[in-house]
């Protein structure tokens, strides 16, 4: 992983290439170059989800029994329908089968991501607009098309109900004196329009009380990132075939059939889809314009990455800001650091390509329907949009026959992980994790 | 951009077709400061690319790493002997692919430490293939680039 | 600050839901008419009566036309006596049809009533209030001017009579090109060189921006004229080949134009837009492109236009091809040519029948080995390239890594970036006494000792470095008298380097000087004593010929070494040894005359006598001078 050469890179390998046994004889699949089985390695095995110092709970499980409580809350929105598996359906892949996100009829911009295996991703929502997954989880409970309620409501959903009262004191301290309707209105938020009624509300604080209130909103994220923490699904057959290229052990039986052997060979060869899609998650966790045209047609209006680096430096909710758990560490430094220039203007974040199957629509805006939708426009670049004389450098159409890519999709097909515990999908009985053993078996 | 509004000096307002010649500006003395030597046998150095400087950086242990935060310690010295610290250089550290015509997404951070040498926090090389990784060194109006060819795998 | 660029439209009320973005219920982008067969027009106007004025500005005219095309006025002629023009670029008319115009080349704005007659003039070369360098676009509104002091990096605002009210935008604005009022009286701006729309209210404070480079929507490359009309504002965004139209807080409502693809295409398509003006009620549109000689027409669109789109974009538009831009250098096996577009400096190995690109060096940006603007550039024999940049001011030098022995193929790491001189830090350390205004860089060239000979356009004088890029000494100075210079473009060396020629454009003249700066003699007229019209580039052969691209008369001409006329050779038009707008040129290594034939995107070549050898560049514009007996002169006509 770690090469630092001076000399031009060898293309060749030079030791002897691996072969994959099948049923006791020798598969006559692809031979892989060392080049391509180190990055191979790479790719696997899924590791824990990285640590996120700028969550002080994140790994916390009373935190996470909260928030996997609230995750499915429908009192943190305002019309006490929605909460956030309402489109983070666990039991579609955590996302929702549709192209653009959509609640009570009104469409958002871009479609729902996954969030399996979430907490592998460096930056949050297509565009990076938040770089942690607590600052995430803020969002949509703020957004009016969304959750379209505000800080000060969820504190004091917190704060009326016993058991989240209970549940969030014991993770975090004391709430404020949220009883105190002067001093906290039952509704308000900071927003651009100095008239909206939250807006009103919320300049009508006290500045300390106004601190209080986005702490407790800062929590609240923290919980629910340290429940979706856990969504992690690893272990498919992809990962179990490199970890007998590892061993250099052969098996009885073929952990991947021939066709996504192939696959997997033109992921790391001739597609360089590796390029992009890299690391144990099979994304870079960083930002791309793969010129992917508009749903609705015409030329792409989606700034994508360029607004979003605008305004996860701008949040005082980012790994830099007051709420952060560590403000100096690396992640603050990559935010302050941030640079927008305008060559990220269209760029979306990589996503993963595990646990794809099933899980469609794909792409920012659901533009694909299926995946093999997907590896036609690699193969083709057929209705990309906006390059004019720019083009990506790093995209050219791939001119895959009909074989190959259904070798490609045989080995998106084998990423597919094992499924998340039952006890992760629906909603606990009780914010509380009890200090024994606990009722709902989620092994702690 | 910020034009003056000073009028200008009766020699060149009267036209005059001669050179209007300055004597060259002085360079500035150049200062000793209590870094060590560089150590021939840690990191990487080269000259840099108009002769002036000796560059070298130590990368961190277990070498550069493929799309993770990592740091640098960088050290400038006069070319002759490779040396003597370099004062009154403002510094900044960048990486590029050349084939992808991109650089890196946030900017490194680049501190002085008070033996001298430049501590680089912020890298991050997100994709693997041919980066070049830039010393850009100032000192008054001029620049000059200290170049590495990185392979990442 | 990391992020320094502005959105078009707030993010956050994208993400929102906020209700999508204002729809024009009248939008513009249908072609009326064009007014063809002007010469180089880069300025446009339109009156209350629908009357288009336009700044012919290669012809010093300014001419009117009615609402029904034909032409009601014309009036100039160049000079610098009131009333004379000097390529002028700006106009704008009043209620009762008074004219003001930009007389850019002369550094003032002059004032012609309704009928051409000279009115009044005011301002003059220089940074104080009230005087200009480079005036650009101009309005008017309410008893009040507003002109784009170019290269003061400023607006300044004037009552009709030349009193100055104030300045507005110094030390925000970089290139200020065009400036257009509201309703109000509020202020906007297109910047070139931040891609920016700037917005001051009416009493010179700056209240928004937005903007920036790129050619997505709300990005603009090179926006170059602006109008406000019907609560709209628009801009004309001259590299993307478009009008962008945004409501007066940013918020893009719409946007036309399609890329010409065929030369002198016109019908509607647009090419190198550089100017624009709209009615009052915001129902005629006027785009004013140099490039083609024309300015088109808009108005309502269509109900069909959608779909005259479709069909004319399912035409296929093939691969792009790079449009070259104002310099140019060629040396032993390689030419390096500025692409704008990209703001990147393309390598081309001269080895084989065609040139063949090996490599692109720089970019956009503003951190070295990047260009925020490329100018000028020069080859060394040693493969060592210098390359101006007049967007971030700065001169890099660059090696390229290359041999012309290896193999030829494309190799983005050829280009190493060795040093880089910031003009702004060593303007503070020369200090005012040197330096009346920052140096702009638009052309550098070095001497056989490796010194660097840099041409600022802004200053008008010659910055002399050693080649280690120390500073010298420097000589020039805004004028007409010997040794000053209005408007210089190039600079080159003799063979034996004990002369340095200097085109001086707007004084119609190059000047050769000694090394040491002093002048020695000017040098200009052809043999019928006919003057150069706007000199562009100058490059010298080995026997010590002088060869200068005049690019208002589209030709090339020849000089011996002490400026004797020799020969010319061209003329407007897009066959073989025809040009439009040539600018730069260079003899390269195998004595080879390469001439940058700048809006036909192509280069030609031929040899020092003026025969035709090859073209390349934009297919569509590199055929008829491959093939001058078979083509239709009507694909290429209106």
């Amino acid at each position: 992983m770690n090469v630092l050469l001076a000399a031009p890179l060898l293309l060749a390998s030079t030791a002897a290439p691996a072969q994959v046994a099948t049923q006791g004889s020798t598969q006559t699949g692809p031979a892989f170059s060392a080049r391509e089985l180190r990055t191979i390695e790479r790719l696997s095995p899924l590791p824990p989800p990285p640590p996120d110092p700028t969550n002080r709970v994140a790994d916390d499980p009373r935190a996470a029994r909260l928030g996997q409580f609230l995750f499915f809350d429908t009192r943190l929105s305002a019309t006490g329908e929605v909460s956030c598996a309402t489109c983070h359906e666990p039991e579609r892949g955590f996302t929702d089968g549709k192209s653009l996100a959509e609640i009570g009829g009104v469409r958002g911009p871009r479609h729902t991501p996954t969030l399996e295996n979430v907490a592998h991703q460096r930056w949050f929502f297509w565009d990076g607009r938040a770089d942690s997954l607590w600052a995430q989880a803020l969002q949509p409970l703020e957004n009016p098309i969304e959750m379209a309620s505000s800080r000060l409501a969820v504190a004091h959903v917190i704060h009326r109900d016993e058991a989240l009262h209970a549940a969030y004191e014991a993770v975090f301290g004391p709430l404020p004196e949220l009883a105190d309707a002067a001093r906290f209105p039952a509704e308000g938020r900071p927003v651009d329009d100095p008239e909206h009624s939250h807006a009103v509300a919320w300049s009508s604080m006290a500045e300390a009380d106004r601190r209080a209130v986005d702490s407790v909103f800062a929590n609240v994220g923290k919980a629910i990132a340290a429940y979706e923490r856990r969504l992690v699904r690893g272990d498919a057959p992809f990962d179990r075939f490199v970890a007998e290229l590892r061993d250099g052990h052969v098996s009885k039986q073929a952990v991947l059939d021939d066709s996504a052997v192939r696959g997997l060979a033109l992921f790391v060869g001739r597609g360089r889809c590796v390029l992009c899609h890299a690391g144990p998650a099979l994304s870079d966790l960083e930002f791309h314009n793969t010129s992917a045209p508009p749903l609705d047609g015409g030329d792409p209006t989606d700034a994508g990455r360029y607004a979003g680096a605008v305004l996860v430096a701008a949040s005082p909710f980012n790994a830099a800001g007051p709420h952060s758990d560590e403000p100096e560490g690396a992640a603050a430094t990559r935010v302050r650091r941030l640079r927008g220039t305008s060559e990220t203007w269209g760029e979306f974040k990589t996503p993963s390509l595990r646990n794809l199957v099933g899980r469609g629509p794909y792409m920012h805006q659901g533009q694909f329907a299926t995946l093999t939708e997907v590896i036609d426009f690699y193969s083709t670049l057929e209705g990309a949009a906006g390059r004019s004389h720019h083009q990506e450098r790093i995209l050219v159409p791939l001119r895959l026959d009909e074989g190959e890519a259904a070798d490609l999709l045989a080995f998106l097909t084998a990423l597919t992980g094992a499924p998340l515990p039952s006890t992760l999908l629906a909603p606990p009985d009780s914010p509380l994790l009890a200090m024994k053993g606990n009722r709902d078996g989620d092994g702690h | 951009m910020r034009p003056s509004t000073r009028l200008l000096p009766l020699c060149l307002a009267a036209g005059c077709a001669a050179a209007a010649a300055r004597p060259p500006v002085v360079p500035e003395a150049q200062e000793e400061l209590a870094l060590a030597p560089w150590p021939s046998d840690e990191g990487v150095g080269t000259l840099s690319n108009d002769g002036t400087y000796w560059v070298a950086y130590v990368p961190p242990a277990g070498g550069l790493p493929l799309n993770a935060d990592f740091g640098l310690v960088v050290r400038v010295f006069d070319a002759e002997t490779r040396s003597r610290a370099v004062a009154g250089l403002e510094l900044v550290v960048d990486a590029r692919m050349p084939a992808h015509g991109h650089g890196m997404n946030s900017a490194a951070e680049v501190t002085v430490a008070p033996d001298g040498s430049f501590a680089v926090a912020g890298m991050l090389l997100h994709m693997t293939g041919h980066w070049e990784l830039y010393v850009d060194i100032t000192r008054g109006p001029l620049t000059e680039r200290a170049q590495f060819d990185i392979e990442l795998e | 600050m990391i992020l320094t660029f502005a959105l078009v439209a707030s993010a956050g009320a994208l993400l929102s839901g906020a209700p999508d973005p204002p729809v024009r219920e009248d939008p513009l982008g249908s072609h009326v008419r064009t007014l063809a067969q002007l010469h180089g027009p880069r300025a446009v106007a339109i009156g209350w009566d629908g009357r288009v004025v336009v700044a012919e500005t290669g012809a010093h005219r300014v001419r009117v036309f009615g609402r029904d095309g034909g032409e009601l006025l014309a009036f100039g002629a160049r000079g610098s006596a009131p009333g004379e023009l000097l390529f002028p670029s700006g106009v704008a008319v009043t209620g009762t049809g008074v004219l003001f115009v930009a007389d850019t080349g002369n550094h003032r704005v002059q004032v012609f009533d309704a009928a051409g007659g000279f009115v009044r003039e005011w301002g003059g070369f220089g940074a104080a209030d009230g005087r200009f360098h480079t005036p650009h676009g101009l309005a008017v509104r309410a008893g009040q001017v507003a002109v784009a002091d170019e290269r003061n990096g400023r607006v300044q605002v004037f009552d009709h009579e030349g009193r100055h009210l104030r300045s507005i935008g110094a030390g925000r604005l970089a290139r200020p090109t065009d400036v257009a009022f509201d309703g109000e009286g509020r202020l906007f701006v297109t910047d070139q060189d931040l891609n920016r729309v700037v917005v001051f209210d009416a009493a010179g404070h700056f209240l928004r921006e937005w903007g920036d480079w790129g050619w997505y929507q709300g990005l603009f490359s090179t926006p170059s004229g602006i109008a406000v009309a019907n609560g709209s504002v628009f801009v004309a965004d001259l590299e993307n080949h478009r009008v962008q139209v945004f409501d007066r807080a940013g918020e893009l409502e719409y946007k036309w134009g399609l890329h010409a693809i065929r030369p002198r295409e016109g019908r509607g398509m647009l090419h190198y837009p550089a100017h624009l003006a709209v009615s009052p009620s915001g129902d005629l549109a006027a785009l004013a492109e140099p490039f083609d000689d024309r300015v088109q027409l808009f108005g309502p669109r269509s109900a069909t236009q959608d779909e005259e789109d479709q069909a004319w974009r399912r035409q296929g538009v093939g691969q792009p091809a790079p449009h070259y831009g104002p310099d140019m250098d060629a040396a032993g096996a390689y030419m390096t040519i500025v692409e704008p577009e990209s703001r990147s400096i393309l390598v081309y190995d001269m080895q084989w029948t065609e040139p063949r690109l090996v490599s692109r060096v720089g970019g956009y940006g503003s951190a070295m080995g990047l260009f925020l603007r490329p100018t000028g550039v020069f080859l060394g024999v040693d493969r060592t390239l210098v390359a101006c940049d007049a967007g971030s001011r700065r001169l890099q030098v660059v090696r390229l890594r290359v041999d012309p022995a290896d193999e030829v193929g494309q190799d983005a790491a050829m280009p190493a970036f060795v040093k880089m001189l910031d003009f702004d830090r060593l303007g503070r350390r020369l200090g005012a006494e040197v330096l009346e205004w920052s140096i702009e860089p638009v052309a550098v060239t070095r001497d056989a000792e490796g010194r660097f000979f840099v041409l600022d356009g802004r200053n008008e004088r010659i910055f002399v470095f050693d080649e280690k890029l120390g500073y010298e000494r420097s000589f020039g100075g805004h004028g007409t008298a010997p040794g000053r210079f209005r408007a210089p473009t190039g600079l080159r060396f003799s063979p034996a380097g004990d002369r340095l020629y200097v085109v001086d454009a707007h004084n119609r003249r190059i000047q050769a000087f000694a090394p040491d700066g002093t002048f020695q003699f000017a040098f200009g007229a052809d043999a019928e004593g006919r003057a150069l019209e706007l000199p562009h580039g100058v490059a010298v052969g080995a026997d010590g010929s002088v060869f200068v691209t005049d690019a208002g008369a589209s030709r090339v001409v020849k000089y011996d070494a002490d400026g004797r006329f020799r020969a010319a050779w061209g003329g407007p038009g897009i066959r073989r040894l025809e040009f439009q707008e040539p600018r730069s040129i260079a003899v390269d290594g195998r004595g080879q005359l390469i001439v940058l034939d700048h809006a036909n995107h192509r280069i030609q070549w031929m040899t020092q006598a003026g025969e035709y050898l090859g073209s390349a560049g934009s297919r569509l514009y590199t055929k008829p001078a491959r093939l001058p007996e078979t083509y239709d002169p009507a694909d290429y006509e209106e």
